[in-house]
């Protein structure tokens, strides 16, 4: 059998169908176990998981796969170049379904770009960026800036 | 298929709706600022937004835009659930919360104000009109051409156009608006699953853990996390074994910082452990203001936005890679 050329069926959440090779495909560790155990024969329905965002999660497996030969700085460069053009909201689907998928590589590249984004940030710029509601009372919110006051340092 | 092409026809979702839109709403003598306030208008109508006319409240599909706009010149925004029969009736009005975007013309700057009819927080963006606009007309030359395929240069900027009106603008008020509905939030990060939400702080340096507390009491909890703050420890200071026993990793932490301050002097070079700088071939701005990040911790130090860092040279040593650097302040 030549497994190098067999396709993968995904199906995402929005009824898009999506062929992938197998190579590619098994860069998500839930479909590979899928392979071995004999379930992927058919076409694999992905709830949660819409079409646009499963097509990026097959261009960055698909990237990586065909960048196998290329070196390190090569592949980090264009791992940049994949996640710095997402949006905060995208960023939050990808992290689930890369998650969920468990292709681990990309799960750690959208949680880096998260931290990425937090890094260097006041706790207002943080809540502001991600629209986090403030609930704490002002009593409260002195306590904890006054326990952490020396992260705040940052002139010194 | 080379992965250019792949990664171009797989995202080219963006270019191919503002053009659309733009296709529907820009006249033959627009100006720039039109051009621009359209684009804005296209972000909001594909992140959920549907434009409303303020005076009936009715959804309108086009606003048909005269050629010269107004400075300032208003557009207002809400969602289908709010605008269904079935909404409106369960809440006995029509009166419902609804977002505005304000535009001002400034020079070469389009500023974009946007805020809930009755909400107190404003969200504002300065858009450069110098920057956007050749990327914008590129998209708008190539509206009658099905296939046109955009040069990488334009859809770069188109994406980048695209992320700061979002994160900037639209989400903030869409998370507003369904907040204030009572309709379910849109994707956001404090919805992650914990040991996602974990999973994150894992990579961020002590400092940011500790400034991550203040933000809310459910991070504020995520980050007390013994086990996370044992690894910041280690990271930073090498070796946990000498510090044994069930201690407050935190409190370990934040002492050995204070005691390795003092022994650092003001100024000259430094050298910065990896994870510092991202090791991207160019260096990140999120907030799209032109300054790259460069937040960096040398020896435990937080050095402020202002500083300008200079890379004199780096190495591999045990598996991290050292920056060596020299600062000054600006």
């Amino acid at each position: 059998m030549a497994s190098t050329l067999k396709k993968i069926i995904l199906k995402s959440c929005d009824g898009k169908i999506l062929e992938v090779e197998e190579a590619v495909a098994v860069q998500s560790q839930m479909i590979k176990n899928m392979i071995e155990d004999d379930c992927a024969n058919e076409e694999i329905p992905l709830p949660d998981i819409t079409g646009e965002i499963l097509s990026m999660i097959i261009e960055y497996c698909k990237m990586h796969v065909d960048g196998e030969n290329n070196s390190n700085n090569e592949l980090i460069a264009r791992d940049a170049d994949f996640i710095t053009r997402v949006d905060l909201n995208t960023l939050y689907y990808l992290i689930v379904a890369a998650n969920f998928l468990n292709v681990k590589s990309l799960l750690d590249l959208t949680c880096q770009r998260v931290a990425d984004i937090i890094k260097g940030k006041s706790p207002e710029e943080i809540r502001l960026t991600f629209n986090i509601k403030n609930d704490f009372t002002p009593e409260e919110e002195e306590e904890i800036r006054k326990k952490n006051a020396w992260a705040f340092d940052y002139k010194d | 298929m080379d992965i250019d092409d792949f990664a171009l026809s797989a995202r080219l979702s963006e270019p191919y709706f503002l053009r659309e839109v733009l296709g529907e709403e820009l006249g033959d003598n627009s100006s720039i600022h039109k051009l621009l306030t359209i684009a804005v208008h296209a972000v909001l109508l594909e992140s959920g937004f549907v434009g409303i006319d303020s005076v009936s409240g009715m959804q309108t599909d086009r606003f048909h835009l005269p050629d010269e706009l107004a400075s300032p010149f208003s557009l207002c925004y809400s969602l289908p659930e709010l605008l269904r029969a079935d909404y409106i009736n369960s809440f006995g009005s029509s009166l419902t919360d609804y977002a505005v975007l304000k535009f001002l013309t400034l020079g070469q700057f389009l500023q974009v104000y946007g805020s809930l009819v009755k909400g107190t927080v404003l969200y504002k963006l300065s858009l450069d009109e110098r920057r956007f606009s050749p990327a914008l007309n590129l998209v708008w030359a190539n509206c009658d051409k099905k296939d046109g395929s955009l040069i990488s240069y334009t859809e770069k900027e188109v994406f980048e156009f695209w992320k700061i009106v979002k994160d900037g603008l639209a989400l903030p008020l869409l998370i507003d608006l369904c907040s204030e509905s009572g309709l379910a939030l849109p994707a956001c990060l404090i919805r992650l699953p914990a040991e996602l939400k974990l999973k994150i702080l894992e990579s961020l340096p002590g400092s940011d853990v500790a400034r991550i507390e203040c933000v809310c009491s459910e991070m504020r909890y995520l980050a007390c996390n013994n086990e996370l703050w044992k690894q910041k420890f280690a990271e930073e200071f090498g070796d946990t074994s000498g510090a044994a026993g069930m201690g407050n990793w935190k409190k370990m932490f934040h002492s050995s910082r204070a005691n390795r301050k003092k022994r650092i002097g003001d100024g000259g070079d430094y050298e910065v452990s990896s994870g510092v700088i991202p090791p991207y071939p160019q260096p990140l701005d999120h907030n799209g203001d032109g300054i790259p990040d460069l937040i960096v911790i040398l020896e435990g130090r937080m050095m402020p936005r202002c500083w300008q860092l200079l890379l004199l040279d780096f190495m591999r040593v045990s598996g991290m890679t050292v920056y060596k650097l020299s600062y000054f302040g600006c």
